[in-house]
Parts: C-alpha cells; sequence; structure tokens
C-alpha cells in the first residue's frame, strides 16, 4: 500500500515512516498525537484505518475510514483505504464502490486499477480482474503487482504463454520481490513443472519467509513430485467437480462394486464375519484414503526429505505420523486375520482405520480438560464402534441359527413322517 | 488534648470517629509532614483497608514508604497507580525519585517531565538538578517551560541535542545467567578497555560494535547497561525517538552529534536500542531521507570522519531481519549475539533477583523456575509483580505484611501466558528459510531443529 508524502505535521510524517517501517503500534500512537493537531485530517483518519487494519481491529478501521472520507470527500486516497478496510470485512460490493469512487477521483493512479483488479480476482471474476490490471499497467508498465494478477488471470483461462511471460517479465523487473516468485511458482504448479515451482516457492520463502501461501505451495509442489499423491488429487479434484447427487451415485456403486468383488475372498477364507470386515475395510479404505489419509500420509513421504520436513507445519506433521502409524496398524492385522483365519481382528483393524480422524481432533485440543473430554469421546466411538460390529455380526449369525433349526426341524419333521408311513405300510 | 500538638488531636478525634477515613489521612499527611513515615505509613494501611481503592491514599502510603527507605514496596504502588488512567501527577514525581535512587537517571528524568507536564507546581529545583535537567534555569517556572519546550516536538528546531549520558550503576553481577554472552561481551569489550595497550601492540583498535537480538523482555537492554557498569564507561543510550526526526536532513545530524558526544565522553558505551527502526533495510525504506539516515550511521560506525576508537556500540533488536545487511559487515555489527530467554539456571537467578529486598518466605526459586519454562526475564518480572499485588491486596485489607511464598510465584506464573511465543514463531520462519550465511542458526539450535 503506497503511502503518500506530507510534511506539514510533524507526527504524521513520523507516522509515515513507521508505518514504512512496519511498526504500526509505534505509528497508531504518533497518529493519534498527529490527530491532536489536526483532528479533521482526512490523510491521518487513513493512516490511523492502516494501523488499526495492521492489529486485526476491522471495526475500528473502517470507522476510522469511514472518517478518512467523510472529513475529505474528494480524497481518492481516503476512498481507497476504506476499500481496502470493506474489502477485508468480505464486503465486495463495498469494496468495489469505493475503489470505484477512488478511481473517478484519480484515474490515472495505477495502485487503485491494480486494488480494483485484486478484488476481482478474490471474487473469482477472473475477466474484470484481468481489465483492470491492464488499465493499471497502461498507466504503469513496471507495475508489478498489476503485472502479478494479469499473469494469474491469464492462467485461470489457460493461455500458458502469455501468462509465462507476463511473469517473467515482472521477474526481470524486479527479482527480489517475493509475490512474482509465488506467482511464477504457482504457474509451474499448475503446468507440472513441480520442480521448477519448488525453486520459486523456495526464493519466494527467502525474500518473505512470513508468506504462508508460498510454505503452502511448497509443501504442495513437493507433494506433487510423488504419482500416487497427484493421481489421487485428480481423483478429489474430479469428484469435487461433480454434483451431490452425482457423487452420491458414485460412491454407491463404487461400495456395490467392491463388496461384489470382495465377497467370495471373505467367503473362501474368513467366512461371514470376515466378509463384512473386508467389505467395510474397504470402503473405510476409500473413504478414508481419499478425505483424511491422502493429504497425511504424502505430507509423512515429505518427512523424509529436509526441505518438506521443515515446510510441513507442526500441526500437519503430527497428523502425518499418526495416520501413518493408523494406517500400517490397519494392514498389518488386515493381513494377520487373512492369512491366520482369524476374522474377529478384522475388527480392530476397523478401528484402527478409522482412528486418526478422532485421534487428530483430540490431539489438536488444548492439554487438560479439553484433551481429556476428547479422549472420552473417542472411546465411546470406539465402544460404539464395538456394539455395532457386534450386532452387525450376531444379526446373520443368529439368523442362519435359526435357520439350520427351522431346516433341521423340517427334517427331522420329514424323518417322522417316513417313519410314521414306513410303520403304517410294515402293519 | 492539645491544640498545639496537631497529631494528638487528630488521634484523640479518631478515637471518637475510627472509620472516619477522611480524618485517618489528614493524619496521615501530618504525620508524614512531620517526617513520621513510619507512623504514616500505619494510618495509610488503615484508611486503605476501609477505602481500598482510593489513588490518593495508596499514593501517600508509597510515599511513606520512601521515605522509611522501602523503595521495592514503594515502587510496586506507584507502579500500579501510574498504569491506571487516573494516575496523579505526584505520583510520576515520586516515580521519579525512585528511579533516581535506583540509578536509571533516563527514565527518571522522563518521568519528572511527565509530573512537571501535568501539574507545574510540582517542579522541584533540586530534583531537577540531579537529573540533570536543571542547567541554567534557574526557578522551576523556567525549568517547567524548558521541559515542556523539549517535550513539544512542535517547538524543536532540528538542532542536534545531547542525550543525557548515564553511569550504570549495574554490572554484570546484576544480570542472571547469560553467561555465553557475558562472556562474549567480556573478550570483545571489557578485555580491550581493560588492556588497551596488548590491543595496541597487535594493532587492534578497541571498539566496534555487537549485535544483540532476540525476543522482546530478555534483557537486551538490562545487558548492555551492566556492559557499561562493567566497564565504568559512560553510558549513551539511543532510542527510536532521539534519532528518528523527521525533517531532511536532521536525522544525520542529530546522529552525528550523538556519536560526537560518544567520541567526546570515551570510554563510552554508545547503546541502539530498537536499531531496526534505525538501521532498516534500504530497499524497504522507500523515502530518501530515510536511507540517508541509514548511509549516515554507517558512516559513523565507519569512523569516516572522526576515530571511534574507545566508543562501543552495542545495539538490540527484536527484528534482525529487518537490519540492512550492510550493518553486518567487518568493523560495524561483526558479532550478532542472539539473546535467547533465560534457561532454567537463568530463570532463578532472574527471580533471586527480582525478589531481593522484597518480603518472602523460604523460596524454592528452582521449582518457580521449573514452573516458568520458556518466561522471558520481562515475563519473569511480571510473575513477581503479579504475586506481589496479590500479596499486597491481602495485606492492605488485613493490615499485615504478609511474605511472598513459592506457591504465590507458581500461581502467578500459571496465570501468565509466555510472551516469546509470537517472536519465535516468526524467528523460526526466517531461520527455516532465510538463514544467509546461518546468521540464524542459534535460532534452530534454540527451537532444536
Amino acid at each position: 500500500m503506497s503511502l503518500p508524502f506530507d510534511s506539514a505535521n510533524p507526527h504524521t510524517e513520523r507516522a509515515r515512516l513507521l508505518i514504512e517501517l512496519d511498526r504500526y503500534a509505534d505509528a497508531e500512537a504518533e497518529v493519534y498525537k498527529a490527530l491532536a493537531i489536526e483532528p479533521n485530517s482526512s490523510m491521518l483518519h487513513a493512516r490511523l484505518a492502516v494501523c488499526l487494519l495492521r492489529r486485526d481491529a476491522v471495526d475500528d478501521a473502517l470507522a476510522a475510514a469511514r472518517t478518512a472520507v467523510a472529513c475529505d470527500p474528494d480524497n481518492s486516497y481516503a476512498h481507497y483505504i476504506f476499500s481496502f478496510v470493506t474489502h477485508r470485512s468480505i464486503d465486495e460490493a463495498g469494496a468495489l464502490e469505493a475503489i470505484g469512487e477512488a478511481l473517478r477521483l484519480a484515474p490515472d493512479d495505477a495502485d487503485y486499477h491494480y486494488f480494483k483488479a485484486a478484488i476481482h480476482y478474490d471474487y473469482g471474476k477472473y475477466y474484470h480482474a484481468l481489465s483492470a490490471s491492464d488499465a493499471g499497467l497502461a498507466l504503469r508498465p513496471q507495475h508489478i503487482g498489476c503485472a502479478n494478477l494479469r499473469a494469474r488471470c491469464l492462467a485461470e483461462f489457460e493461455d500458458r504463454t502469455e501468462a509465462l511471460e507476463t511473469i517473467e517479465r515482472a521477474l526481470a523487473l524486479n527479482p527480489e520481490y517475493y509475490w512474482s516468485h509465488e506467482t511464477r511458482a504457482s504457474l509451474a504448479l499448475k503446468w507440472g513443472g513441480f520442480d521448477n515451482a519448488v525453486r520459486h516457492y523456495r526464493e519466494a520463502l527467502r525474500l518473505n519467509p512470513q508468506s504462508e501461501s508460498a510454505r503452502r505451495g511448497l509443501v504442495e509442489s513437493l507433494k506433487k513430485r510423488y504419482f500416487v499423491y497427484r493421481t489421487l488429487f485428480k481423483l478429489f479434484d474430479w469428484s469435487d467437480g461433480l454434483k451431490i447427487v452425482a457423487r452420491t451415485i458414485v460412491a454407491l456403486a463404487a461400495v456395490a462394486l467392491l463388496n461384489d468383488a470382495l465377497r467370495p475372498i471373505g467367503n473362501r477364507f474368513l467366512r461371514l464375519v470376515a466378509a463384512i470386515g473386508l467389505v467395510t475395510a474397504a470402503y473405510s479404505a476409500i473413504g478414508c484414503f481419499t478425505v483424511f489419509c491422502g493429504d497425511p500420509l504424502a505430507n509423512f513421504m515429505l518427512s523424509f526429505e529436509a526441505l518438506g520436513r521443515r515446510a510441513v507445519s507442526a500441526e500437519a506433521r503430527r497428523r502425518s505420523i499418526v495416520t501413518a502409524v493408523a494406517l500400517t496398524l490397519t494392514v498389518g492385522l488386515l493381513a494377520a486375520a487373512f492369512f491366520f483365519r482369524m476374522p474377529l481382528v478384522a475388527l480392530p483393524a476397523v478401528s484402527a482405520m478409522l482412528a486418526p480422524g478422532p485421534l487428530n481432533f483430540m490431539l489438536r485440543q488444548p492439554s487438560g480438560l479439553p484433551r481429556l473430554w476428547a479422549a472420552l469421546d473417542y472411546v465411546g466411538f470406539m465402544l460404539a464402534m464395538v456394539v455395532l460390529f457386534a450386532v452387525l455380526c450376531w444379526i446373520p449369525l443368529a439368523g442362519l441359527r435359526w435357520w439350520r433349526g427351522l431346516v433341521s426341524e423340517y427334517h427331522a419333521a420329514l424323518e417322522r413322517r417316513a417313519e410314521v408311513r414306513r410303520s403304517m405300510s410294515g402293519a | 488534648m492539645s491544640l498545639s500538638d496537631p497529631v494528638a488531636a487528630l488521634r484523640d478525634a479518631l478515637r471518637f470517629s475510627p472509620d472516619n477515613v477522611l480524618l485517618r489521612k489528614h493524619l496521615g499527611d501530618t504525620l508524614m509532614g512531620l517526617g513520621r513515615a513510619e507512623e504514616a505509613e500505619s494510618e495509610y494501611r488503615g484508611c486503605l483497608s476501609r477505602s481500598p481503592d482510593d489513588v490518593s491514599l495508596k499514593l501517600g502510603l508509597a510515599q511513606a514508604f520512601y521515605q522509611q527507605g522501602k523503595d521495592s514496596q514503594a515502587l510496586v504502588i506507584v507502579e500500579t497507580l501510574l498504569k491506571q488512567s487516573n494516575a496523579p501527577p505526584a505520583g510520576y514525581l515520586l516515580h521519579a525519585r525512585l528511579l533516581l535512587r535506583a540509578g536509571d537517571l533516563r527514565t527518571a528524568a522522563a518521568q519528572y517531565r511527565a509530573a512537571i507536564q501535568e501539574d507545574e507546581s510540582l517542579a522541584d529545583s533540586d530534583l531537577a538538578g540531579r537529573l540533570d535537567l536543571d542547567s541554567g534555569a534557574t526557578t522551576s517556572r523556567v525549568i517547567g517551560e524548558r521541559i515542556r519546550n523539549s517535550i513539544d516536538d512542535e517547538e524543536y528546531d532540528g538542532v542536534a541535542d545531547e542525550i543525557d549520558l548515564e553511569r550504570p550503576k549495574q554490572t554484570f553481577a546484576d544480570v542472571g545467567g547469560m553467561e555465553r554472552l557475558k562472556e562474549e561481551i567480556r573478550l570483545k569489550i571489557i578485555l580491550p578497555m581493560e588492556h588497551p595497550e596488548l590491543f595496541k601492540a597487535y594493532g587492534k583498535t578497541i571498539g566496534g560494535g555487537i549485535l544483540m537480538y532476540g525476543p522482546p523482555g530478555c534483557g537486551k537492554t538490562h545487558l548492555a547497561r551492566a556492559t557499561a557498569g562493567e566497564v565504568k564507561a559512560s553510558f549513551l543510550s539511543v532510542g527510536i525517538n532521539d534519532v528518528l526526526e523527521m525533517w531532511m536532513g536532521s536525522s544525520e545530524k542529530k546522529l552525528h552529534a550523538l556519536f560526537e558526544q560518544a567520541r567526546r565522553n570515551k570510554p563510552c558505551v554508545m547503546f541502539f536500542d530498537e536499531v531496526d527502526a534505525l538501521g532498516a533495510n534500504r530497499a524497504d525504506v522507500k523515502q530518501s531521507f530515510g536511507r540517508q539516515t541509514i548511509n549516515q550511521f554507517l558512516a559513523e560506525m565507519d569512523g569516516v570522519e572522526s576515530s571511534n576508537e574507545g566508543v562501543l556500540i552495542l545495539a538490540a533488536t527484536n527484528a534482525p531481519w529487518h537490519l540492512d545487511s550492510a550493518f553486518r559487515r567487518p568493523g560495524r555489527f561483526d558479532r550478532i549475539l542472539f539473546v535467547p530467554p533465560p534457561d532454567a539456571t537463568a530463570r532463578a537467578e532472574v527471580l533471586r533477583i527480582l525478589l531481593k529486598g522484597k518480603p518472602v518466605e523460604a523460596i524454592d526459586h528452582e521449582h518457580v523456575a521449573k514452573k516458568a519454562d520458556g518466561f522471558s526475564g520481562a515475563d519473569l518480572k511480571a510473575v513477581v509483580d503479579v504475586a506481589v499485588e496479590a500479596k499486597l491486596r491481602e495485606a492492605m485489607k488485613s493490615g499485615k505484611i504478609q511474605p511472598l511464598s513459592t506457591k504465590d510465584l507458581v500461581n502467578a506464573a500459571g496465570s501468565l501466558r509466555i510472551s516469546t511465543k509470537e517472536w519465535f514463531a516468526t524467528a523460526r520462519n526466517y531461520a527455516l528459510y532465510s538463514n544467509e550465511g546461518g546468521l540464524y542458526d542459534d535460532i534452530l539450535k534454540y527451537l532444536k531443529m
């Protein structure tokens, strides 16, 4: 955000420099001192809004920005800041209206065009974002923010050549701007240049180690190098694109197919109980692997390389370890059930399969009572699973027993009848 | 009852009306006027047990403590009072006196200025003289006027003012823990000071700089002051407000004047607090005058115009990543020291120092230190303050001084949050992704990464 220069009030200048140095708390104090001298300064209220926004006091920032506009409705910078704050409070129409007013007052300001493009981009209106960034670049061809947004919008329209050219130009203009590296990396990630994406994300992080989006991008590009993850990612992407009805039909079809495919194996080796266990496990495997386990397992794979280990957040790392341990246990138990013909072992195997979700939830809770409650919840969940499985197993077994009883009774009755007939014919 | 003895008269009156707080306070004030601080303390305590929120009573009690030399008790009350929005101007004055006794002239002067700004009638030429604020001024009115002018930035004419030099009394013995840092400073600063001939024989100049970085509240400023005390050098503390003047060219002039002041008063330890504000990465500072200040600072450190022999430069920052890399070149801040939060032994040591002079029973410092894992020095001070405040409230109700116990301190530690967490979250990112030349290896080591 650019800050205009003005020198009449010493506190104003001090505040401006402090904002430039990212010392927002000190700057805020200076702005208040300056406001004591010039209480109706639109610029000062706008700066106050900037400081307040930096410490996430969005409502106060909004009030300050509104005051800035009221103090001088012809101050385009005040409208720009008002738009900035409004955008942060997730008000698309308000933000666009304010930046529109700023542009009406100062149509030649490339920063305002850039911000208009940023608003459109954030709301997925890439065509409008592209027009606004083009307008900004027409006014200031070296505007790196506009170039970045232009490249990102072009990527959304799959215009690979133009997008890459735009971002390469921006990088040539200023190779030390972290966001250009992030944009370049995101384009590489989109079009399969995973090593290139890793390189640019690393550079972005070197220039701005606080960039959370670059860190996330780095993790994603590292994971995308694995074929299995890429394939699964495509599967998620495809299923995400389906409507809810279509997704449900696909899921049910998958269950039916799996059930049919696995039943002969279950019947042959483990009989009824194991068949239920296997089908449930297979279904859980697909459900869990795609929804809960795919991402943590990929993170677990990253823990074997230094860069990945550092880039993955502590929370994600913990989740990945829990998931990996649970799945290893599941595979081991299922193998034991299968090869040693121990159908009941399928039960803890399925429990282990379903454990990562609740376990991770439990570990996310603060230590002490909240974690204890979560643990009790988990124990309750496991007990419910046991009861459910017991019921699932008992109903067919009891039914079978009843049927067998019925059949043997029928056979006995037939036997008795035959005996009676034999005795009658003998007589 | 004798009217010639106002104390006796007031005591008689109180016998008939023992719950009359105003009357008892008047008795306390009268006793204070007669220099009978111990008796006054008892009266103020009596009043506070009936009216515990009365600011003037608390101030009276603090003054009684001050007169009896019970500075730590007085400080606790005054510091609590000054945190309130309705802090009395006399509170600032008493704070100034207490800080003067503690040897912190700079803060004392600032508090004195604050008192005078609020209430001109509080001007005290004797105190102002001891704070080195009285040169040339003959009356308190003149002092007040001069102080107001110095506070009022509107009147600043752009001419570089000199900063008050300190002679700190603290030494390394007053700094808990930090043994590695003390050793580094001893090697870089103290030994050259004590044996200049050895260094000259090898053609080494005495001087140069040390940059300390780390989370806020871990004792960087304290260590700098103790360094000056250790070598018995003058101490020139330069904060952001002393240098960042917003007129073109003014910053550079002031900066030059400060270095000249240090050179005139050598041996001198110059301490730049929050140096990142002064020496921010030039790429981050868009306006040309900001860059000029940085260039001037670099030139002064290099001793381009005048030699820095005997001038030791210490700087502290919470954000070393914002500092221009030019500052890290040899001859400038060529030693960069990480000041971590104190370890368990150091925490126990800090607690011992903080509890010195306070009413305590047998304290298990190690146990409290263990419970305060990750706490900075400032956090530990907050622990002691919170525990003291709780005890003070009890004492005001009961009228008896209760000594601090281990349990009080552990409870206080449990009620406070570790302030360094946020800093380490940021520092970790810089250490992981922007650790050029292993600059932040100490952070990685501390975080066991």
